[in-house]
């Protein structure tokens, strides 16, 4: 965890101080609701249907206990003893009060955390996978590199007000778990043959109204030019990005009418003219920042713990839930756990102040002090002795927490939509929690296997619904609520040697919302009677067979 | 008329103007030896005629429009002593890479200002990237406006500030 030094607590301190100024001006009405709206967007804080909304970032979705019992703190104080886990490794409060807002914000800066450039039209939250650090397939850890790039993106002059939002992704194993190739810049740390650092940019991905696979123009990027390059990406984008349409703000609509080729060239003239300047790494500056991250301490332990082993032999539960939610380790003895906040009647990613409390024992107990947040909507705990893996347990599935349908139908990702959101077509939490009704039987999830299902209740795509192996999108016909579907998306899929995503098929005319779950199931159905092997996942069929026997039987049912 | 501030108050306090006379098409009602702001295309193609007619004692600035790439008037940087860069409105941000390149690539040591949808909640963001001054859009508090350069006493990233001089900058009456 990387631990704030008195510089960073000092810009966290003066932003608050800025944003309170600025809230006290909007207050007095020195300050109009426009203009207030593009600084309030930029410090978190939205106005929706029934109060505003706070966003918290995570950078890069690492938190400490005191972080998560500050949660706690705010939701009961400042909100209704809950808080949601978004699909952007962020915390979102729903009902704080906007004189309020301003105390929230100094009440997080005391644990090193804020609200900054999680939303509005600048450089975002940086992302990454929820393994980083433990994975055994990581190449490079991305964390150190996450953290610089937060500082760089923090409150820089040249763009603040880009045409659009911009979110980066950066991963450092073979697999790709932080969606690079759906962000506006997905970074895939790497190594050359020498052993040096290095960094395959991705522009232009994305999902919203036009999804798009991001491409690669650079293949190996020699770590010292990393923000070198990244702020060429963004000159680019910041110049001619489209500022007359938001619909083709984003940068992948630039990347694409000017074809990727174009793009890389005035990328690469812009770096060429730039690089070797200020901007370029030390490895002084990588040592610094390195230096304030805490690191876990390991043991030296076996690999497996016979009580362990026993137990599951006996329980097959807990071997059930070892089998979904408990993840492979680089460090032998050691196991990396995925708390599930999937629980029927419980929106995705909801958490009561109570159980942010109850999660912050557990860190501290099992996990020296830490958890990750997925933007999966679930949590995290990296570095749980295998050896305490069944006392883990206990307690998850006393808190509800230990439901083993990580890689599930269960696992649902799903926006707040319309319960929530002023920008939904339809609802999306009622839709996830009748499906999830449905299909709850844990013995028909792992039939079915690998399956990842996700919700969006607008075009927008914050459920990420394209890349869902099953994707639900909420459309608006004639004010009433239908749905969309598509099947065959992947947020990462092997291709060749390398990742790639893919963008799912819709499967035809959308439907009511009381068709849906009957749709999905006839779907899993189609899937189940067509799959040739147990481990041939919905995705893979849907990739053998294509869409059309999906379709014929979905449509014939529904006719 | 706007007020223009730069980081030690306001620069047109006493006159009430700051002596520059925007072109915007009529020739006569510039008169010679004025310091004259010119939009883009027409510095571009008439330089040489305009430099006659404001002379030694006038001088010459450009205004550039948020789409217009300052890579035009590179060469041309010494014949200026303003760069003006618009901002229709203050979500364009597109002014604060061309400052950026005004000041790191094409290193433009005379005034750059912001005019426009100038407001208080931009001005530090803006002076880091290079803008020293700031013509205030007209609902704007000064004082405030003042207070708005030490928002942040500190930051992560090198920006185009670093090429300004502020030794150089005019104290303000
Ligand atoms: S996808 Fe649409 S409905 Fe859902 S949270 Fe995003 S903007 Fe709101």
């Amino acid at each position: 965890m990387y631990q704030y030094t008195a510089f960073d607590q000092r810009i966290v301190d003066e932003r608050v101080a800025q944003f309170r100024d600025q809230t006290e001006r909007h207050l007095a009405g020195e300050l109009s609701a426009d203009d207030f709206k593009v600084l309030r967007l930029q410090n978190g804080l939205y106005i929706q249907k029934h109060a505003p909304m706070l966003r918290v970032a995570i950078p890069y979705g690492l938190v400490n206990t005191k972080q998560v019992r500050m949660f706690a703190h705010i939701a009961r104080k400042y909100d209704r003893d809950y808080a949601h886990f978004s699909t952007r490794q962020n915390i979102q409060f729903n009902w704080p009060e906007l004189s309020r807002v301003p105390d929230i914000l100094a009440d997080l800066a005391t644990v090193q955390m804020h609200a900054i450039q999680t939303s509005g039209n600048c450089i975002r939250n940086t992302t990454t996978d929820q393994f980083a650090g433990v994975a055994p397939d990581e190449v490079v850890n991305p964390l150190v590199w996450a953290e610089i790039i937060r500082q760089w993106s923090t409150i820089h002059p040249e763009f603040a007000y880009l045409p659009r939002k911009f979110k980066i992704a950066i991963s450092g194993s073979t697999k790709d778990r932080a969606a690079t190739l759906v962000h506006d810049i997905g970074l895939v740390a790497l190594k050359n043959d020498a052993g040096q650092i290095g960094f395959r940019v991705i522009v232009g991905g994305g999902l919203g109204r036009t999804p798009i696979v991001g491409t690669a123009i650079r293949e190996f990027l020699p770590w010292q030019h990393l923000i070198t390059y990244l702020e060429a990406v963004l000159r680019v984008y910041n110049r001619l990005g489209r500022r007359d349409n938001k619909y083709k703000a984003r940068i992948k609509i630039l990347v694409k009418e000017s074809t990727p080729a174009q793009f890389a060239e005035w990328v690469e003239a812009e770096f060429e003219a730039t690089k070797n300047g200020p901007t370029l790494l030390s490895q002084h500056e990588i040592d610094v920042v390195s230096a304030r991250f805490t690191q876990p301490v390991y043991k030296s332990l076996p690999s497996d713990d016979a009580a362990t082993v026993t137990f599951a032999a006996s329980n097959s539960e807990f071997a059930r839930w070892q089998r979904r939610n408990v993840h492979a380790h680089r460090v032998s003895g050691y196991a990396a756990v995925t708390l599930s906040l999937k629980r029927i009647g419980v929106p995705p990613g909801d958490i009561t102040a109570d159980e942010l409390d109850r999660v912050a024992a557990l860190a501290d107990q099992f996990n020296q002090g830490e958890l990750r947040v997925t933007h999966e909507q679930n949590l995290v705990f990296t570095d749980v002795e295998v050896s305490a893996l069944p006392e883990l347990w206990r307690e998850l599935k006393a808190l509800g927490m230990a439901t083993p349908n990580i890689g599930l139908i269960g696992n649902i990702i799903a926006c707040p939509g319309g319960d929530f959101c002023d920008l939904a077509n339809a609802v999306s939490i009622p839709v996830a929690a009748a499906i999830h009704e449905r299909f709850e039987s844990l013995d028909y999830q792992f039939d079915i296997g690998e399956l990842d299902l996700n919700i969006s209740g607008c075009i927008n795509a914050c459920g990420h619904h394209h890349v869902g192996h099953i994707g639900i999108l909420g459309v608006d016909k004639h004010e009433e609520e239908w749905y969309q579907i598509t099947i065959g998306g992947a947020q990462t899929i092997a291709q060749g040697g390398t990742q790639t995503a893919k963008i799912g098929k819709i499967i035809g005319p959308s439907f009511a919302r009381a068709q849906v779950t009957d749709v999905i199931e006839n779907l899993i159905t189609t899937y189940l009677s067509l799959r040739e092997r147990d481990d041939e996942r919905f995705v893979d069929v849907v990739a053998r067979t294509g869409i059309e026997p999906f379709k014929e039987r979905v449509y014939a049912e529904a006719n | 008329m706007p007020k223009l501030i730069n980081r030690y108050g306001v620069v047109d306090a006493k006159t009430g103007t700051d002596g520059w006379i925007e072109y915007t098409g009529d020739a006569n009602a510039i008169p010679a030896g004025a310091k004259v702001l010119l939009p883009l295309t027409e510095f571009r193609e008439f330089s040489g005629t305009w430099q006659k007619h404001v002379g030694t004692n006038g001088a010459l600035g450009v205004k550039l429009s948020p789409a217009d790439d300052p890579a035009l008037i590179a060469h041309d940087l010494e014949k200026l002593a303003l760069i003006a860069i618009e901002f229709p409105a203050f979500t364009d941000g597109r002014g604060y890479s061309t400052a950026t390149l005004l000041r790191e690539r094409y290193r433009f040591i005379g005034e750059l200002r912001a005019v426009g949808d100038v407001q208080r909640d931009q001005i530090f963001l803006m002076s880091r990237a290079g803008f020293t001054t700031f013509a205030l859009r007209d609902d704007q508090s000064v004082e405030k406006s003042l207070a708005a350069f030490n928002d942040f006493s500190s930051y992560y990233q090198h920006a185009a500030d670093r090429f300004v001089d502020r030794s150089a900058l005019p104290l303000a009456a």
